[in-house]
């Protein structure tokens, strides 16, 4: 996909999200909508992993437990504002990407997999288990909103805004990163790591990148979460849990940021009219994942891709009839 | 010391369940260069249909349901491989590997909806019974569990290394083409390896369902068959299983001994520092990573 239709696709969703709450005034919705911009900087996270640089680490959402609960807990035990627990947050989950990265990123594939399997597991029981520091089942409650210009977010739209305009930031960073040579890195070390390693690209160090990049995004979604919510419990951190994350990734589209702006926007909301269906609508999201990766492996967005070109095609046809004519 | 040796003796029918999970992996490992991430979900599939509805509801004899639950296995093994793996086959192995992560949640959330949400108890052929000798007491279930695995172990090291179908199996395994040429019907081959693999699973599955109670959350047991050939080395069929009996017996002793509330933690603990300091298992020869 061309980088300006890449970009005007962005700039499309970001708008329409933008308009969302003017189209929506159910409370319930928005509430919903807050929910929509957590996940699109979430997904955006396993996007650096899984697809820029092709790694199949299914352990993204452990660093989402970890975030969360670290601004949880540096606001309720330490008294922090937001705004101060945010740095040593992105910092806890940045570095413990690095630390994890360190030794994990020397096994791929299949091996990587069940890593990060295991790592959800061990972050979990720790979370259940170590009451005296995380409280145990019962979780954390009484997590302050954020506070801007002077007063505190308290609505469900004031949220929205401040969460999707941080998105948004998120959301050029990431594109910047991919068009910049670390993210010509990221590609070649998804498609060819040895081709990498033969023009000098050190992959280990390319692959922590991308680990820490997923820290820090999964830093601030912890942190906009907790805050949201003003409540983390241990119990939502699962394998199912990072398999939506993966189905929003592979729905929008493998490797392209408006794609996992698209695919985190659509399920969230497709989850949210499935709720009639309890945890069983994950039955369509399977057969949703197999018949994407089998007829439009390049997501959603491919399409949407498509149809942008075509318009700007057609643009550039009558211009050049228009230069023919005169 | 009675307790100690009950408990190694719980850990031993539990570590062969997990090894059975792994020869399963090892398996369809041997046969396509795949690790099925699925895996748990045939042994949740198995334990479901076993337990629940020709068990409990139907009340077949241990030896019909065996059969069926075979049979329905093997046929199912087929419809997953054509579903989900054959379609891919020729796409890069990591979108493999997202198509069966969304088949393990496709058979959770479907189980749901034929089963329903709440565990349901089971019973083996042998019911609650012990055996008791001296001041030991084992429950027949365990006995039962390492028997069938060791049998097992057996038929699958005689099908692969002595019989027409492993030769055929292990020709697609090094070269699909090449098998191809020698007139091996290699996608044929590949669905027998699914079907096998699937009622490995499906009797896994059986002989867990009295240990625990039968619900979705069987499914993390695939992880942990994983886990056991890793322990084991991969694709060494004798390697996986002693990786499955040291796993379970280091669950039971770690919950037993070090801290109930972390038993789960402690076995992923074991298969991560296994994945990180001999990736290769107990096994293997140490070597270059191939395609994992």
């Amino acid at each position: 996909m061309p980088t300006r239709v890449r970009n005007a696709i962005l700039a499309f969703l970001f708008v329409i999200l933008l308009a969302c709450p003017l189209v929506f005034r159910d409370e319930y919705v928005r509430f919903v909508l807050n929910n929509v911009a957590v996940n699109i900087i979430l997904v955006m996270a396993l996007n650096f992993i899984l697809g820029f640089t092709g790694q199949v680490f299914l352990g993204t959402v452990a660093f989402f437990a970890v975030g969360c609960y670290s601004s949880a807990l540096l606001t309720t035990k330490l008294g922090l504002t937001f705004w101060q627990a945010v740095p040593p947050t992105i910092l806890i989950t940045a570095a413990l990407a690095f630390l994890l990265g360190l030794p994990t990123l020397k096994v791929k594939g299949f091996y990587l997999a069940l890593m990060s399997t295991g790592f959800i597991v061990v972050v979990g029981d720790v979370l259940k288990n170590w009451s005296s520091l995380t409280n145990g089942v019962w979780g954390v409650s009484g997590i302050p909103r954020p506070e801007l210009f002077g007063r505190v977010i308290e609505t469900n739209v004031g949220f929205y805004y401040f969460s999707i305009a941080l998105a948004a930031i998120l959301a050029v960073l990431a594109i910047l990163v991919e068009d910049s040579r670390f993210g010509r890195a990221f590609k070649v070390v998804r498609d060819d790591e040895l081709a990498g390693e033969v023009v000098g690209i050190d992959s280990l160090r390319i692959k922590l990148l991308a680990f820490v990049m997923c820290g820090v995004y999964t830093g601030i979604a912890g942190s906009l979460f907790s805050s949201f919510q003003q409540f983390v419990s241990p119990e939502i951190y699962t394998f199912d849990y990072n398999s939506l994350f993966m189905c929003m990734l592979v729905v929008g589209g493998l490797g392209s940021v408006p794609g996992s702006v698209l695919g985190a926007s659509l399920l969230t909301g497709l989850t949210e009219l499935l709720r009639f269906m309890r945890e069983k609508y994950l039955t369509l999201y399977a057969i949703i994942i197999l018949v994407i990766l089998i007829y439009q492996p390049g997501g959603l967005v491919a399409l949407l891709g498509q149809a942008f070109a075509g318009i700007g095609g057609r643009r550039l046809a009558k211009a050049e009839q228009a230069r023919k004519a005169r | 010391m009675a307790i100690v040796v009950q408990q190694v003796v719980n850990g031993l029918a539990l570590g062969c369940v997990y090894g059975l999970i792994a020869l399963g992996y090892s398996f369809i490992w041997n046969a396509v260069e795949l690790v099925n991430l699925a895996q748990g979900s045939f042994v949740m599939v198995g334990a479901f249909i076993f337990g629940v509805t020709l068990t409990n509801m139907l009340k077949f004899p241990f030896i019909v349901s065996f059969v069926l639950l075979v049979m329905i296995m093997a046929l199912f093994g087929i419809a997953c491989e054509r579903l989900f793996y054959r379609p891919l086959k020729n796409a890069h192995i990591r979108t493999v590997l997202v198509s069966l992560v969304a088949l393990g949640m496709l058979l959770g959330n479907l189980s749901l909806i034929i089963w329903g949400p709440y565990p349901q108890a089971t019973q083996g052929p042998f019911g609650q019974r012990l055996l008791t000798v001296g001041s030991v007491s084992v429950p027949y279930q365990n006995l039962f569990i390492i028997v069938v695995a060791v049998v097992l172990l057996a038929v699958q090291t005689v099908l692969f290394k002595r019989t027409t179908l492993g030769k055929v199996l292990r020709a697609v395994a090094q070269d699909k083409a090449t098998a191809s040429l020698m007139g091996i019907e290699s996608d044929l081959a590949i669905s027998l390896t699914f079907a096998y693999s699937s009622i490995l699973g499906g009797i896994a599955g059986m002989l867990i369902a009295p240990l625990f109670v039968v619900e979705t959350g069987l499914a993390a047991m695939g992880f942990k068959g994983f886990g056991a050939c890793v322990v084991g080395s991969f694709g060494n069929i004798f390697g996986a299983f002693a990786g499955g009996v040291l796993l379970g017996v280091c669950e039971i002793l770690g919950a037993s001994y070090v801290s109930s509330l972390y038993k789960e933690a402690i076995v992923y603990l074991i298969i991560i520092g296994f994945l990180l300091f001999r990736p290769e298992g107990l096994f293997g020869k140490r070597r270059e990573q191939s395609g994992l």
